[in-house]
């Protein structure tokens, strides 16, 4: 895709919400040996993520963070024109979550609300979305929300998935400021390889039946149904490490970028074997790199908002601080943004129970 | 390509870590071993062990070195080999 370049767009403010229940990588996951989930842990350096109870979703999560954001920067319901959910994990599977989000945070029924199946992508896909809704739509401010529940997904003795999947949701405020400067982004997507990161049941393409929910061992191995996430977790490592890591180059060179101009880099927060792999081949010091994997796992959407938010927090970012984010994930779909952070608003991290 | 007979001790140590790492005996390695033979040898443990041979001999294993190591154990060994002697 043509790289889209957005004036007049800017990021007033990033929040992050987790539940409250954690789950320790070393001393949970009874069904691997100690030995084991010790050197998961130093490989992927997840410590630990937060887990959501039954019947807390994805919603719930980017409610209480869209609530402490405009609380934060004194912004009204009334205030935002549209709600842009970027998730994988809904509700319901009809209708989409983005209209019960009109109702749950009080907005107007002039809004515009919409969901956006995206996972690991969903937050630069929703950023696309929010841009061209401002810059296109003449809409003044958009509510960009991202979060998942992925453990909702998994079988919870995956030992590919439960280590590193865990549950987060965030809002993105983004303005029509005419003095703004640019938000560049560009989108990939190669369905060809959806099968390396999807739920093989569940859908109307194969419903879920008795035969789908039986978990059995799968050929990798691994237990799990096959309503349950499967992750070809060789595949995306080359996915991630070779066509990202092109993408992101080919990006910086086409906008003149390197890492020397670049102050922050916001990954997808995969794993951190995985990342400290990327920002290598990029060569970006350790120090422009903002890790949250360590106490959230990979929050799936939320992941780059939530490492924005939990790193800015309660300090506001630094006046004009240069950012690169990039997504990668189901899909497979990946995209990259370029734009200037500029004393953003950020509350810290809200848990809720 | 060195020596067999000079490189037979690293292929050894090489193999002894390898079992070592995936708790198995160093027996039921050898070249033809591959991930579906092995069931200790999925992708997360392929990850700890590139990681941990980074570790144990001071060597930087690029992305695409570990995913061609991820084939068979001959191709494992090969590549640390040739990442050992171009450091020495």
């Amino acid at each position: 895709m043509p790289k889209s370049v957005f004036r007049g767009v800017r990021i007033s403010g990033v929040a992050g919400a987790v539940p409250k229940y954690r789950v320790d990588n070393l001393t949970d996951h009874a069904f691997v040996p100690a030995e084991d989930r010790k050197k998961i842990v130093d490989l992927t350096k997840v410590a630990g993520y937060r887990k959501t109870p039954p019947g807390m979703c994805a919603s719930d999560l980017c409610q209480a963070a869209a609530e402490a954001l405009l609380s934060g920067l004194g912004r009204r319901p009334d205030d935002i024109d549209a709600i842009v959910f970027a998730t994988m994990t809904p509700d319901y599977r009809v209708p989409s979550t983005a209209c019960l989000l009109q109702d749950r945070l009080h907005c107007q029924t002039s809004v515009v609300a919409y969901d956006i199946n995206m996972g690991c992508s969903g937050f630069v896909v929703g950023l696309y979305n929010a841009c061209a809704l401002i810059q296109g739509g003449a809409l003044k401010r958009v509510l960009l929300l991202a979060g998942d529940t992925q453990t909702k997904l998994c079988y919870d003795q995956d030992k590919n998935v439960v280590f590193i999947l865990g549950d987060g949701g965030t809002a993105t405020l983004v303005e029509a400021d005419p003095g703004a400067g640019e938000i560049v982004i560009e989108l990939m997507t190669d369905g060809s390889r959806f099968q390396n990161l999807y739920v093989p049941a569940g859908g109307f393409r194969r419903p879920s039946t008795e035969a789908t929910r039986e978990v059995r061992q799968q050929p990798d191995g691994a237990m799990r149904s096959d309503d349950h996430l499967y992750m070809n977790g060789m595949e995306i490592f080359k996915f991630s490490v070779t066509d990202v890591v092109k993408s992101i180059a080919g990006f910086m060179d086409q906008q003149q970028l390197s890492p020397e101009t670049i102050d922050l880099l916001f990954l997808h927060q995969a794993n951190w074997f995985m990342n400290d792999k990327i920002a290598k081949k990029l060569k970006f010091p350790s120090d422009k790199v903002p890790y949250t994997i360590a106490f959230y796992g990979n929050t799936g959407s939320a992941s780059i908002p939530l490492t924005i938010a939990h790193h800015f927090s309660g300090q506001g970012s630094r006046e004009n601080a240069r950012c690169l984010m990039s997504g990668f994930g189901v899909g497979l779909s990946w995209g990259i943004v370029s734009t200037v952070l500029s004393g953003i608003y950020s509350p810290p991290i809200v848990e809720i129970a | 390509m060195k020596h067999a007979a000079g490189r037979a001790p690293m292929e050894e140590r090489i193999r002894e870590l390898f079992a070592t790492m995936l708790q198995v005996s160093p027996d039921a390695v050898d070249d033809e071993t591959h991930p579906a033979s092995l069931a200790r040898w999925d992708s997360m443990q392929h990850l700890i062990l590139v990681s941990g041979f980074e570790e144990e001999f001071g060597v930087d294993v690029d992305p695409e070195e570990a995913i061609d190591m991820y084939k068979d154990f001959a191709t494992f060994k090969e590549i640390m080999l040739q990442k050992l002697e171009g450091r020495s």
